[in-house]
């Protein structure tokens, strides 16, 4: 199984990641499966029957030992004697099949874990789904990513332009398009932010600028007018220091001349 | 512990930490390891050394396995308490797997809903309380199906944090050279990141001396901009820390690993 991270963007279910479910893998409910399974495999069995046998021989041992405690005769006793070494060699013996065993049954035991996981039921926002699902939405979401586009939960490829700016110049104005969603499109044509010329840009600050103007009160737009003027005076004036003090002879005729240049752009600017 | 090879007659001769007992060569032979008073007080006093270190007491049950919840095998809790391990303490987990398959009794941090039944030790040491269940960030009592509900009102299910992605910081507030550092307030709960609060400086048309067509020349003052001419411009590098480095998030430098729980 794997993880499904769904992030929900404007309402809508995104595929955002898909994790392994290491995390999600119930272990004590998973070892109790595991354990089922376990006692039938062909390890296990023989661990059993290794472990019936020694159980053999140590009763054996034991059996001889007690023999020997209560034997009345030296021949008698060193017969017992000689049954319980080799009881306890045989044992020593099977033991050793023991170990490797043991280091067997505990890899088959960690595989049956995976292969009998219970899982816990997972956080809102994550799903378990199965490895071969997973691999099918990974292809789609791998090539969704690699085009730019996210990947819904239905699995459509979605847009996202969220944060990005189109302008459109239509009947000769420019309109802009702002996007704020996911899987919205940009209008047909449209030119985006960081694609706009120099000319583009100048003709859309202009267009700003004019509709601005446009929108002010007859007050506000002729106070915003006479600062603009009364800027530019200030400027024609200092305009006319800097020429004086070059010994610019034409110092007034130049800032006058200056000045009305830029008041008439102003006052069409403002008409 | 007892030096094993002075306090026994009958060993292997091994020194530590190689010493074993041995059998006795034949029935009645007399040359094994002897069952003597040392050896038994050895392992007494083991088991006592653990309880009193963790501050308990017999409680004149014997141990063994079959002791489960909630009456634990002693020395089970006294490593627990001693070692300040078991149910409820925070591991960092390398491991490149599910705890279960190592056979690890940790639990990864992912918001998981898991049973009370099948993990009582943790249940009891981290529940947030009753009063608390309605509202606790992680840590409450669910039905099975995420809604919350009582232990007392048949809980079956509890939720652990889900750490995923995110930091770990102690719950508290801090003050650090007289700022106060706001923490989180519960066991579980996640803060957002975020940047403290600032100003930025209000940008004059002296600003902009010499800047776009038709500033060139102006005075400060005499220049108008529209809005649009006034935005900031891209972040660029100081030359020295590097590109900009930005995304979703505000982060500091981490390494990757996995939170886990004991229980």
């Amino acid at each position: 199984m794997k993880l499904l991270i769904i992030q929900q963007i404007n309402g809508i279910d995104i595929i955002a990641k898909i994790d392994n479910a290491h995390g999600m893998i119930d272990p004590e409910a998973s070892k109790a499966a595991a354990k089922k399974h376990l006692c039938k495999t062909a390890t296990s069995i023989e661990i059993d029957r290794i472990k019936s046998q020694l159980g053999v021989y140590a009763k054996q041992m034991i059996q001889a030992m007690r023999n020997a405690k209560i034997a009345k005769y030296d021949a008698e006793r060193r017969s017992f004697s000689d049954e319980y070494k080799t009881r306890e060699l045989q044992f020593k013996e099977l033991q050793k099949d023991l170990h490797p065993l043991a280091v067997t049954i505990k890899s088959e035991f960690q595989d049956l874990i995976r292969k009998h996981a219970i899982y816990f039921i997972p956080p809102p926002g994550n799903e378990l789904i199965e490895d071969t699902e997973a691999d099918a939405i990974q292809i789609k979401l791998t090539a969704a990513i690699s085009n730019g586009l996210l990947l819904g939960r239905d699995l459509k490829p979605l847009c996202d332009h969220r944060g990005e700016r189109y302008f459109v110049k239509s009947s000769g104005k420019w309109k802009m398009q702002e996007i704020t969603k996911i899987g919205i499109e940009p209008v047909k044509g449209s030119i985006n932010e960081s694609d706009l010329t120099d000319d583009n840009k100048t003709e859309i600050s202009e267009q700003a600028e004019a509709d601005r103007i446009a929108g002010l009160k007859p007050a506000d737009k002729l106070a915003e007018k006479d600062r603009a003027i009364s800027g530019i005076a200030d400027a024609g004036n200092a305009m006319r220091g800097r020429l004086e003090i070059q010994g610019d002879k034409d110092a007034l005729k130049k800032s006058q001349a200056w000045f009305q240049t830029e008041s008439a752009k102003v006052e069409e600017k403002y008409k | 512990m007892i030096d094993l090879l002075a306090a026994f007659v009958n060993t292997d001769g091994n020194p530590m930490p190689d010493t074993h007992a041995i059998n006795v060569s034949a029935p009645g032979a007399g040359d094994g390891t002897e069952f003597v008073a040392a050896m038994v007080n050895d392992i007494w006093g083991r088991a006592q050394a653990l309880l009193d270190y963790a501050g308990l007491t017999e409680d004149g049950v014997q141990d063994d396995a079959s002791r489960v919840y909630p009456d634990i095998s002693q020395n089970i809790e006294a490593l627990w308490k001693g070692l300040g391990v078991g149910p409820g303490v925070g591991t960092i987990y390398w491991k490149n797997d599910t705890p279960a398959v190592w056979g690890d009794r940790v639990l990864l941090l992912q918001g998981q809903e898991i049973a009370i039944a099948t993990y009582p030790y943790l249940f009891d040491a981290v529940y947030c309380g009753d009063a608390a269940n309605p509202t606790a960030p992680a840590f409450y009592a669910t039905n099975g199906a995420g809604v919350r509900t009582l232990p007392g009102g048949g809980a079956t299910h509890f939720i652990l944090p889900d750490c995923r992605g995110l930091s770990l910081k102690n719950i508290g507030d801090a003050t650090v050279n007289g700022r106060a550092k706001v923490g989180p307030i519960l066991l579980g709960e996640a803060q957002e990141d975020q940047g403290q609060e600032h100003y930025h400086t209000r940008l004059t048309s002296n600003d902009f001396w010499g800047g776009k067509a038709g500033g060139a020349g102006y005075a400060g003052g005499a220049v108008f901009f529209s809005g649009a001419d006034l935005s900031t411009g891209a972040s660029v590098t100081d030359g020295v820390h590097g590109a900009p480095r930005t995304d979703d998030n505000f982060r500091d430098s981490t390494l990757g690993t996995n939170f886990g729980i004991t229980y």
